[in-house]
């Protein structure tokens, strides 16, 4: 325990965007501890009044509390975020680690298909999908699951090319181990690592174009108080009420900075 | 031990290697790794392959216990014609024929403890009578290391240690031929003799035929039973230890045998410096391959073929001069 602490200190980086990110987490794990009211009372007696003691980040066009607001939307945003990251590292993870494992016909069919993907540029591809496919958040899930699994694909597939190039896995096919074994139980810890920065590295930018999508009306859909969501309506009153946009944008920018942070950390360690 | 009789384990004919390179566009050309190899191993046996780097006795060595596949020639393994089987035909085989890398820092996972690396290749063959943990402590043990080890990570342990661990992990499938790729090469010279002691001994206990590979001639002559001298994927020669170390018959394994470095007072040889590089593989000399840096080469080697000729029982010689009188010098000590 004092080790890590010691490690922490002499990474701020780190140590700061942890702290950050554990907060945030503690947030949208227990919204109710901490928001006053309900993120979604209508009380238009109070609509656009400006932050104050009662509500600490003002109030939007409905008289909604956006303090409450934000912090329930953490959940959803960080959820939606988190969740599609974690189902887009999983199959492209592990058909990349695959394709970077057996090569050949495999690697150059999958690598196709990922390259047609890759072509389009994110937003569109997340418009496109949930353009077509409708407006919920089972879409913008797999939105975001599609729009970055080439990118999972590519550092899971290059990772598993570098482990197979070192002695460990012909040793482990010397010794009898069918395909299987040495891709799960030799090959997947070794390529983790390189899954892991990779959702690191994408977070922040998943959580960009789930609130661009949120914004253009395409994700999570009103009244839930997702920070995208919340943006798109404060879009009228931003020239006077500002504080309907700042603070769910903030809580945009705090979080994609704490997890910026931890990932500057990591690779500067050692 | 080099009698005919069918004591061999395994038995090479004519075995070649040869890998498709490709040069500018859409050209292919054959690198021809290992060229028509024959010989036979004896249970309990040790056979040197020495050469220098590129000669082809790594590939030589793989394509025996089939980790890669021959491009011509037959392999037979206890009786069994291994050269073609695939992937999943020769995993029941390869508990039968293990592989002892060169690298013991890259031979082990990083994320999974000795004890585990060990215990996988036990159980995946079916071999944990009992149990395993002993089974693991044992094979530890074998290669003398203590059992605590079993929990560790290899970045824990050193490279003689590593190198330890990876020869426990291949005999304790309990393999019939071992290939020993340059298990020492990787290592401290302070812990090459403790490695090269080590299997040994355990080569003795188990009476494992062993490929072992090596450009270490001191190391070669403890351990081997019988020596092949491979240049540029040509086995040049190939005899009893003691023979070819004494009185080699090939003017490369002569000029090999004169760059060991001797200790002082030992009888005195003159290192016969062989001039020019080894040849490009991708376009090999015609004849013998060894013509053209041969300083004792004749026209005629440069359309000899490369047949060996018997000088001795058991001790061929790819080289056509009947004449020479070659000498080892100091090595022979």
């Amino acid at each position: 325990m004092s080790a890590a602490l010691i490690r922490l200190r002499r990474n701020p980086a780190l140590a700061i965007g942890s702290v950050l990110a554990l907060c945030i987490a503690v947030v949208a794990l227990f919204p109710g501890l901490f928001a006053p009211r309900s993120p979604v009372a209508i009380d238009m007696g109070r609509a656009l009044q400006p932050p104050s003691a009662a509500f600490w980040f003002g109030t939007d066009h409905v008289g909604r509390d956006i303090f409450s607001r934000v912090v329930h939307g953490a959940r959803v945003t960080l959820g939606i975020v988190g969740g599609s990251l974690a189902l887009s590292a999983l199959i492209g993870g592990l058909s990349g680690m695959v394709a970077g494992y057996l090569r050949g016909l495999t690697d150059l069919v999958s690598g196709q298909f990922i390259a047609v993907i890759l072509s389009f540029p994110p937003i569109f591809l997340g418009v496109m999908i949930t353009g077509i496919l409708g407006s919920n958040v089972a879409n913008l899930v797999l939105a975001l699951a599609v729009v970055y699994l080439p990118l999972f694909f590519r550092a899971a597939r290059s990772a598993a090319m570098v482990e197979c190039a070192r002695p460990y896995v012909e040793a482990a096919q010397v010794l009898g181990l069918g395909d299987g074994r040495v891709v799960f139980r030799h090959l997947l810890p070794n390529v983790v690592p390189a899954i892991l920065t990779q959702y690191i590295i994408l977070f922040p930018l998943a959580l960009q174009i789930q609130a661009a999508l949120g914004f253009l009306g395409l994700g999570v859909q009103p009244p839930t108080p997702d920070w995208g969501a919340s943006l798109q309506e404060s879009k009228d009153y931003v020239l006077f009420a500002s504080w309907t946009a700042i603070f769910p944008g903030l809580a945009l920018i705090v979080s994609s900075l704490a997890v910026i942070l931890i990932g500057r950390g990591l690779q500067s360690r050692d | 031990m080099s009698a005919a009789g069918d004591d061999a384990i395994m038995r090479l004919e004519g075995v070649g290697v040869s890998f498709p390179q490709r040069r500018g566009l859409g050209r292919q050309a054959l690198l021809h790794a290992v060229n028509d190899v024959s010989f036979s191993l004896q249970r309990g046996e040790v056979v040197a392959l020495v050469g220098e780097s590129g000669s082809g006795k790594s590939t030589l060595g793989r394509a025996a216990i089939r980790v890669t596949r021959p491009t011509a020639g037959t392999i037979w393994f206890e009786g069994r014609d291994i050269t073609a089987l695939g992937r999943a035909e020769l995993r029941p085989l390869r508990r039968r024929m293990q592989l002892i890398f060169q690298d013991p820092y890259g031979s082990l996972n990083p994320r999974i403890r000795i004890g585990e690396a060990i215990a996988e290749g036990i159980r995946l063959h079916g071999l944990a009578r009992g149990d395993l943990r002993e089974r693991v402590a044992r094979a530890l043990d074998g290669v003398g290391l203590r059992p605590e080890i079993a929990e560790r990570l290899p970045a824990a342990l050193s490279g003689g240690q590593r190198q330890r661990v990876a020869i426990a992990r291949a005999l304790a499938v309990e393999p019939s031929v071992v290939v020993a790729d340059e298990p020492t090469s990787a290592l401290d010279v302070s812990v090459q003799a403790e490695i090269i002691d080590l299997l040994k001994t355990l080569q003795g206990a188990h009476e494992l035929a062993m490929l072992f590979i090596s450009h270490d001639l001191r190391v070669v002559k403890d351990i081997s039973d019988r020596v092949m001298v491979l240049y540029l994927g040509h086995v040049v020669e190939i005899g009893p230890t003691r023979r070819v170390f004494s009185a080699p018959a090939h003017p490369y394994t002569e000029a090999l045998l004169r760059s060991v470095p001797r200790h002082p007072g030992a009888a005195a040889g003159t290192p016969i410096v062989l001039e020019g590089e080894p040849p490009n593989p991708m376009a090999p000399p015609s004849g013998c391959v060894f013509h053209p840096r041969c300083p004792h080469a004749l026209p005629e080697c440069r359309t000899a073929d490369m047949r060996h000729r018997p000088v001795a029982p058991g001790h061929g010689t790819a080289c056509i001069r009947t004449d020479l009188s070659l000498d080892a010098g100091g090595a022979r000590r």
